[in-house]
């Protein structure tokens, strides 16, 4: 790529990233900051939030948050808002796996997860369209669902589900936001290479990953490559798509 | 041109058309029916209608004017 | 000797139908960072577009008409041989349309059709994963669909039925040519072209469709953004994919 010609700058832009601390959240945050976004980093791990902002070039600022007390969440994101500057877009990356068979399920359980996965993602929309926080002009969401909310896997019901609720979100606020010329798309990733997988040589061993490696056409994928995706629909060279999922999975929905 | 008043009966799918008849007073006339026809000038006689004429020239009577002038 | 002469191969990005629309506003794009292998019927056009790329990059026309799919395996493998280079990525953006009620069509159209947008496709494809005709420099392909792939409408049975085709061609190539090759589709939505002309002339339906495009009507470039997103390396991780890139027109019930 050379770096003269960019078309995914995103110099002056103000952009919100929850799940900024790790996995596929922080390698969005540092691409995105590469690229020339002012960022407003929100994770509830104050460490590893620190860790990442200190990688990060340009203008960047945290809120250590927890996003599924939402009565607060309004106040807060306001108050750094006012001082930091209006968003041009946000995207949504915080969120929880949940591996529990059935008969084990329990409304909690499903509660817990929605609470985290697919809530904040509406409560977050709901605190963007106000003009207090909505810079004006072009204003873009990206949420992030999952291959599961596409296809089906066994123990997977509360976490598919709360995946495949994005789905549901994205149209229903494409379509409602489009008079404010907010767009609103959907990236569902399938299986990320992430530190927390390399720290857990003892469930992702060598046969397990290669078995997952397996079901992926082009292997499995990098955090970076889901961090470029959001880039692209967070950017202006996107302007015309909206309501859409983009799966970037190595072709595993596609076979 | 002869078989012109069978071809347009069919497309407008009537036993029989009438130079009289108006375009937008057949039962089926709708936005597939005047593609039909746009569509019957091009492949039969080589003439190019656009939807704006063809609301202009109001009749079956009308319809044959045209093709055979843009026909020459 | 042959060996040296190979590695000093120039390497080309093929887009048909480049002489007009969506193909010529794509390699004018595509143009800024690689070299270009025009392709269409109109070698006026051709040429008009050629002086529209940008200067750094080579510029090759290739005259063809897709309506020929007997002859096309032997003329584009005689064109690369003869001008000694090789295709690193493919974008399909030649197409037929015409809108007839089942009533109108034949299968002069369906032929026509269905060799324009979706057999020739196939077969420029098969040329170029040819080892020795192109080595192994193919590395993506992206198809122009278009966004009625997944509908229905009045008057598309052939043209529908062959976008539906391609998106299905996509799919079984990004799976086939996994990892070497990644294969995505396009699906625009109305953009003014001169192959939707007709369409745009009416004034009726230009309103109907201002009303019916959550985000209003859009232009070539968007277009031309998404293939360039999919042919870059930012997209390693993404094949066997529909973007539609239609202001949420498919998403939108109302209007």
């Amino acid at each position: 790529m050379t770096e003269r010609y960019n078309p995914l700058c995103l110099a002056g832009k103000n952009i919100l990233v929850t799940g900024a601390a790790s996995g596929i959240g922080k390698a969005t945050s540092l691409l995105l900051s590469k690229l020339g976004a002012n960022l407003l980093l929100i994770d509830l791990n104050e460490i590893e939030l620190n860790a990442t902002i200190d990688k990060c070039s340009s203008n960047v600022i945290g809120l250590v948050l927890d996003i599924t007390k939402s009565e607060v969440l309004k106040e807060k994101i306001s108050r750094v808002v006012a001082e930091f500057g209006k968003l041009n877009g946000i995207t949504h990356l915080a969120g929880k796996p949940s591996i529990v068979p059935l008969k084990t399920m329990s409304q909690k359980i499903c509660t817990d997860i929605f609470q985290i996965n697919t809530y904040p993602a509406i409560e977050l929309s709901r605190i963007f369209i106000n003009r207090n926080i909505f810079a004006g002009g072009s204003g873009s969401i990206v949420l992030i669902s999952s291959v599961y909310g596409l296809v089906g896997s066994s123990a997977n019901v509360a976490y598919a589900t709360s995946k495949a609720a994005l789905h549901g979100v994205t149209k229903s606020l494409a379509i409602e936001l489009a008079p404010k010329n907010i767009r609103v798309n959907c990236i569902a990733p399938g299986f990320i290479k992430t530190e927390m997988m390399s720290e857990n040589k003892k469930l992702f061993n060598d046969d397990y990953m290669n078995s997952l490696s397996s079901l992926h056409p082009l292997g499995l994928g990098e955090p970076d490559d889901v961090a470029y995706a959001i880039a692209f629909l967070l950017s202006d060279v996107s302007k015309w798509i909206t309501g859409s999922i983009l799966s970037v999975d190595g072709g595993f929905t596609a076979q | 041109m002869e078989n012109i008043l069978t071809d347009l009966a069919e497309i407008m799918e009537v036993e029989k058309v009438a130079e009289s008849d108006k375009l937008t007073e057949f039962d089926c006339w709708d936005s597939l029916t005047a593609l039909s026809i746009i569509a019957f000038a091009d492949e039969n006689y080589k003439v190019t209608l656009s939807n704006k004429e063809l609301l202009e020239v109001e009749t079956i009577g009308g319809l044959i004017e045209l093709i055979k002038t843009k026909k020459g | 000797m042959v060996g040296l002469q190979r590695n000093n191969m120039e390497k080309y990005i093929l887009i048909t139908g480049s002489s007009s629309g969506i193909g010529r506003e794509t390699a004018i794009m595509l143009s800024k960072h690689s070299n270009i292998l025009l392709h269409g019927r109109d070698l006026r056009k051709l040429k008009e577009t050629k002086a529209l790329c940008y200067s750094n990059s080579k510029i090759l026309i290739w005259q063809y008409d897709l309506i020929d799919a007997i002859n096309i395996e032997t003329a584009l493998r005689d064109f690369i041989k003869s001008n000694n280079m090789l295709v690193k990525s493919f974008v399909h953006s030649a197409g037929y349309m015409k809108m007839l009620p089942l009533k109108m069509t034949n299968l002069t159209v369906f032929h026509a059709t269905m060799n324009v947008n979706l057999v020739t496709p196939a077969l420029i494809s098969k040329v170029l994963i040819n080892k020795n005709t192109n080595e192994s420099a193919l590395s993506s392909i992206v198809f122009i669909s278009s966004n009625i792939s997944n509908f229905g409408a009045k008057a598309f049975s052939a043209y529908g039925s062959s976008k539906s085709a391609i998106d299905g061609l996509m799919r079984c190539l990004a799976i086939e040519l996994a990892p070497f090759v990644r294969v995505n589709s396009v699906l625009p939505g109305g953009v003014r072209t001169e192959m939707t002309e007709p369409i745009f002339e009416n004034k009726d339906v230009l309103e109907r469709m201002k009303n019916q495009y959550p985000l209003g009507l859009g232009e070539t470039l968007d277009i031309a953004n998404a293939v360039n997103f999919l042919i870059s390396e930012q997209a390693r991780w993404i094949t066997g994919q529909q973007i539609t890139v239609d202001g949420g027109r498919t998403i939108n019930i109302t209007g």
